[in-house]
Order: structure tokens, then C-alpha cells, then sequence
């Protein structure tokens, strides 16, 4: 299938049913499946039906729709709601109320779209599993004891469960495209800057974007065209930018290069790499060419996103002080006490283990060692990216070095780092890049295939992801049978 | 990472562990600084191409303008009073 959200469009046209009553069966949907996936934090039933009744009136006023208008929907919820909870699936927000809209949802909601509810994720977005949240894991859709990836966790694994039809979820240092590929569905994280980050809730400032979680690549390219412009109140927000993702959309790859970097295949498993193989043999089907390059500056990107990662978030967290918002302990002796038992009560365990390696490598002693060091690396791994798309068009990687593990496999920390190997170049250097599928391992677990850009080229990268799957007929998509499912629920 | 470091950090951090969190943590902090400090063993490569140096953001005009309601901002408060966040005296 080309795309859920024109399909949805074309049944509300042809009058086969109403946005009422595809919301109302996603919501009972999201009923019965939540015990099963966890994927939901909070559902707005009311919100949602409101908005369906709205976009009803307008179809029966003949009235043309949005391109977004009346398709059900989910945020990740650590994008701010007005009025509707937002958790950051924290102990420490559990019962925060924004007052205020995310840029994103502003623009979204202009059209119209359904909102079904926040999903899960690890909590604030620190993580790879989705292990991390206050409120119990998100579940995968194709096993479910395995993990949806993280931290978009809850987003992606609504999308491929079908409890949504596409979904926001933020990228920090793979956040989207690693539960993208391991749900079996397209990510896309940004280019620094081009989406603005008003309103999402910040992990590391200088890192996080928003994108699209959807099934299919058109899905996400018109989310993307929805949500990608100049913010003037975001001073990180680009100007000037006019990219449109769907315009070029089906014109083909004829010609271009994409390169393979040797850097990016170290510890993936042999099903991995042989779906990339057949993935690159694809593309070059295509008439891509293919060239083979090697980039040694990022065989430090890991630790070098983390030290970075974790002191811009030992920043934003220090927020977090039971004062003005979020919880405050009842046991305290003074104001100094009461911040700390505040943030120790309101934190899990990971978010600890950030701020505290965050607050280290900032701290007198180690700043020139750790910070001032990543932040001269960071520019290293910049450069060669740079140096890279002078020999090609684009990258074509792993989004992940294996498939869904088991919940509870990993137990060490550093291990679910390590499932990042692949994703945090791209954020380091401030690029695009997309995951889609491009396989299944032996146990019928989805394989993603990552592709990342010089900045700007989301035109491009989901061009590429778009000729794959027309190739591939979209055999990679999970949830085939979505129409037979869509209806039988009506 | 010693222990009197460790509580250290934790002071700066902001964060109160309980005893059992403290062992707990201290092990995992061990673990995850070994991790970064591949950092600094890391050499710089030579002579890397860079791209050219973009413009800094643009700043907004300094003037007044309405920010957001008071009570709206108090609502997420534990406690307020008279349009002020209160906090509790010592004990």
C-alpha cells in the first residue's frame, strides 16, 4: 500500500465511512490492544471525537480536506498538549499539564488531525528499549516479548500495531529510527533544525528532533511536509527552508551514488548485513551506484554522543527541582533537601545515570577531557560526513546491528548504548536520516535500513526509501492485511 | 570512582539516592565512566574537510510582550499563594 493516510481520504470522499467511525474503532482497538502492547500512556477519547466530528461536518459540507485532516494519530508524550497530560513517562511529570501547545501539534492540529492519545517511551527519551518507563514498557507489535525499540517506544510500536496511522515521536540519538526498525515501519529524523523543537520537552538540546513515525514512506513524507518549517520563536529553527518531501516523490534514483561505510558494519549480525546486501543490490537494480567508503572519525561517535548527550541533559533536568512544576517530595528538612529528595523520589534509574555522567564530565577537572574533547571530535565526525558527500548522494547503513531483543535481555546500561552504534553519527553532525524496512530476520523480527543525507535532502532520502519499496512492492511492510483490519473493525 | 567522589557528584547532581540506590548506582557509574572515557583516549584526525561556517540564528526584537497567564503558570505548582510559588520553611 502506497499510503494509509490517501486511502482514509478517498473512504471519506466515496462516503464508505466517517471519521467518527474510523476513530471509534481505533479507539476501541487501542482498548483491547493496550493490556497487550502498553503502547498508550494517556488516551483522549474526547479530544479525538471532537476533532472527528468537526472533520464530518466539513465532508458533508463537500468541503476539500487538509492533506493531514481527520487521520488518527499519536504523540510521543514528551510533545507538550495543552491541557492534556504530558509525562515524559517520568514519575517526576506524572501528573504535569502543559499550558501551552508544541509547535508540531499547533500545526497538526490546525488540520484537523484525530488525536488518539500520548504514547509511551523511555523515560525522558533517555534510552533504546522503551525498558526505561515509569509506566512499564511498550510491547513490540510483531512479538510481544520483545522490545519496540527506544525511545520512541509507544509511537512506533502504534503504528505497527496499527493503533494509530502514523504517529510524532524525537530523535536524539536514534529515537526514532531505531523502534522504527525494529516495528517494521518508517522513521525520519530531520535535519537539525528543520523541524522546530518548541514544545518538545528537551533531553539534549542540541541534539533532539522531531519526525514521523508512519507505515509506508508517503505517510511520512506528507507528515513531514506538515510539520517542517520556520519556527520564529525556536532560535534553533532554520530559515529559509522550502523543502517539500512529496513533490519529487516518485521520480526514481537513476544515477545517484549512495556510499557504504565500513565503519557502520562493525558487530551486526549476518542477517543484518544480508538484508543491507540485498538492499544495496536493490538499489543499484535502480540504477544507483554504488561506492565503498571508510569514515575512522566515527568509530568514536558512541561515546562521544553520550558524554555530549548526557551533560546537555544533566542541564535541562537540573529543572527539575519540585519547585514550579513536577513532583516534590513531603519529606524534607529546608529547601536544599527538599530539591534533592525531589529529583531523587521523581527520577528512575537510567535518568540518574545521565545526570550524573553528565554533571561529571562538566565538572572542574574533567571538563577539558570528556566535554571540551567530544565537542572537538564532534566536529572531526562532522567533517567527515562532509568529506563523504563529496564522493556520494547519500549513505545507505544498519539502522540497528541486530533485530527486537527480548525485554529484560540487556541488564548493563552500556549494552543498551551500544544498540545506538549505527544512529548517533547522523546526530552528531546535525543530518537527515531515515529508517525503512528492508527485511525480516529468521524469527520474522523486522530489519531497518538507515539512510542518511547532507542537510536538507529529506526530498531526497525519502525518494530512495519510496523507489525501494515500490521495488520491493512493499513486501517489508508490517501490517499488510491493515485495510482487512481497518474494516473489521468497522 | 571513589565513594567520597561518587557522593560528591551526587551533591552537585542534585539528587538524593537512598543506600541501597547508592551501591547500586556507584557500580553502574563505574561501568558507564570507563564507557566515556573513550573520549579521551580518542586521537583527532588530521586535516578533516569542513563545511564552510553557517550563519548564527537570528536574535528576536528585545521589546515586551505577553508571556503566559499567572494562574495557568501556578497550576502546576504543589502549592501557591498570592500569585507566588511557596515553598516551605526549614523544619
Amino acid at each position: 500500500m502506497e499510503s494509509r493516510i490517501k486511502a482514509i481520504h478517498q473512504w471519506y470522499y466515496e462516503r464508505k465511512l466517517s471519521c467518527e467511525e474510523l476513530t471509534r474503532c481505533y479507539l476501541q482497538r487501542i482498548q483491547r490492544e493496550q493490556p497487550r502492547l502498553n503502547a498508550y500512556i494517556t488516551c483522549t477519547q474526547e479530544h479525538a471525537l471532537r476533532q472527528a466530528r468537526t472533520v464530518d461536518g466539513k465532508l458533508s459540507r463537500k468541503e476539500r480536506l487538509m492533506p493531514l485532516e481527520g487521520i488518527p494519530m499519536t504523540l510521543k508524550d514528551n510533545i507538550s498538549t495543552r491541557g492534556i497530560r504530558t509525562t515524559c513517562a517520568s514519575k517526576m511529570l506524572h501528573e504535569y499539564v502543559p499550558i501551552y501547545d508544541a509547535f508540531v501539534w499547533q500545526r497538526l492540529n490546525h488540520q484537523n488531525a484525530v488525536l488518539l492519545g500520548k504514547t509511551n517511551l523511555d523515560e525522558f527519551a533517555m534510552g533504546s528499549s522503551g525498558e526505561t518507563s515509569y509506566f512499564g514498557p511498550a510491547r513490540n507489535p510483531v512479538r510481544v516479548d520483545r522490545a519496540p525499540g527506544g525511545s520512541s517506544s509507544g509511537t512506533a510500536a502504534a503504528v505497527g500495531g496499527n493503533l494509530a496511522v502514523y504517529g510524532l515521536g524525537s530523535d536524539t540519538g536514534g529515537s526514532i529510527r531505531q523502534p522504527a526498525a525494529f516495528c517494521g515501519v518508517v522513521g525520519v529524523k530531520p535535519t537539525y533544525g528543520a523541524v522546530s523543537r518548541r514544545g518538545l520537552i528537551a533531553h539534549a538540546s542540541g541534539l533532539d528532533q522531531i519526525g514521523p513515525i508512519a507505515a509506508t514512506v508517503t505517510d511520512a513524507a506528507l507528515v513531514m511536509d506538515a510539520i517542517s518549517c520556520w519556527d520564529k520563536e525556536d532560535a534553533t529553527s532554520l530559515p529559509d527552508q522550502r523543502i517539500s518531501c512529496l513533490k519529487d516523490l516518485e521520480s526514481g534514483i537513476k544515477g545517484l551514488r549512495f556510499g557504504v561505510v565500513w565503519e557502520y558494519h562493525h558487530g551486526i549480525t549476518m542477517e543484518v548485513a544480508d538484508a543491507l546486501e540485498q538492499a544495496a543490490e536493490a538499489l543499484e537494480k535502480l540504477g544507483a551506484v554504488r561506492v565503498e567508503l571508510k569514515l575512522p572519525a566515527l568509530q568514536c561517535a558512541l561515546p562521544v554522543y553520550y558524554v555530549l548527550a548526557c551533560a546537555q541533559a544533566a542541564s535541562n533536568l537540573g529543572r527539575y527541582d519540585g519547585v514550579r512544576f513536577g513532583r516534590r517530595t513531603d519529606r524534607y528538612d529546608g529547601i536544599d533537601d527538599l530539591i534533592r529528595r525531589s529529583r531523587g523520589e521523581g527520577f528512575g534509574k537510567e535518568v540518574k545515570h545521565r545526570i550524573l555522567l553528565g554533571t561529571y564530565v562538566l565538572s572542574e577537572g574533567y571538563y577539558d577531557a570528556y566535554y571540551q574533547k567530544a565537542q572537538t571530535l564532534r566536529e572531526e565526525i562532522k567533517g567527515a560526513f562532509y568529506q563523504a558527500f563529496s564522493h556520494c548522494d547519500f549513505l545507505l547503513s544498519p539502522t540497528a546491528a541486530g533485530t527486537a531483543y527480548r525485554i529484560g535481555e540487556k541488564e548493563k546500561c552500556v549494552d543498551h548504548y551500544q544498540t545506538d552504534i549505527c544512529t548517533v553519527p547522523a546526530n552528531l553532525a546535525g543530518l537527515p536520516a531515515l529508517s525503512a524496512p528492508c527485511g525480516f530476520d529468521g524469527e520474522g523480527l523486522p530489519i531497518g535500513m538507515q539512510l542518511t543525507g547532507p542537510k536538507m535532502s529529506e526530498p531526497l532520502l525519502l525518494r530512495v526509501a519510496r523507489s525501494f519499496e515500490r521495488e520491493t512492492e512493499g513486501s517489508y511492510q508490517v501490517g499488510k492485511n491493515w485495510e482487512d483490519q481497518v474494516w473489521n473493525m468497522n | 570512582m571513589k565513594r567520597k567522589e561518587f557522593n560528591q557528584l551526587c551533591e552537585l547532581a542534585r539528587l538524593y539516592l537512598t543506600p541501597s540506590e547508592e551501591e547500586d548506582i556507584a557500580q553502574d557509574m563505574e561501568e558507564i565512566v570507563a564507557f566515556a572515557q573513550e573520549v579521551c583516549k580518542a586521537n583527532i584526525p588530521d586535516g578533516a574537510q569542513r563545511e564552510k561556517e553557517e550563519k548564527p540564528a537570528p536574535l528576536r526584537e528585545d521589546e515586551r510582550r505577553q508571556c503566559a497567564d499567572r494562574e495557568e503558570i501556578l497550576r502546576n505548582t504543589p502549592q501557591s499563594k498570592d500569585g507566588f510559588f511557596m515553598l516551605p520553611g526549614k523544619r
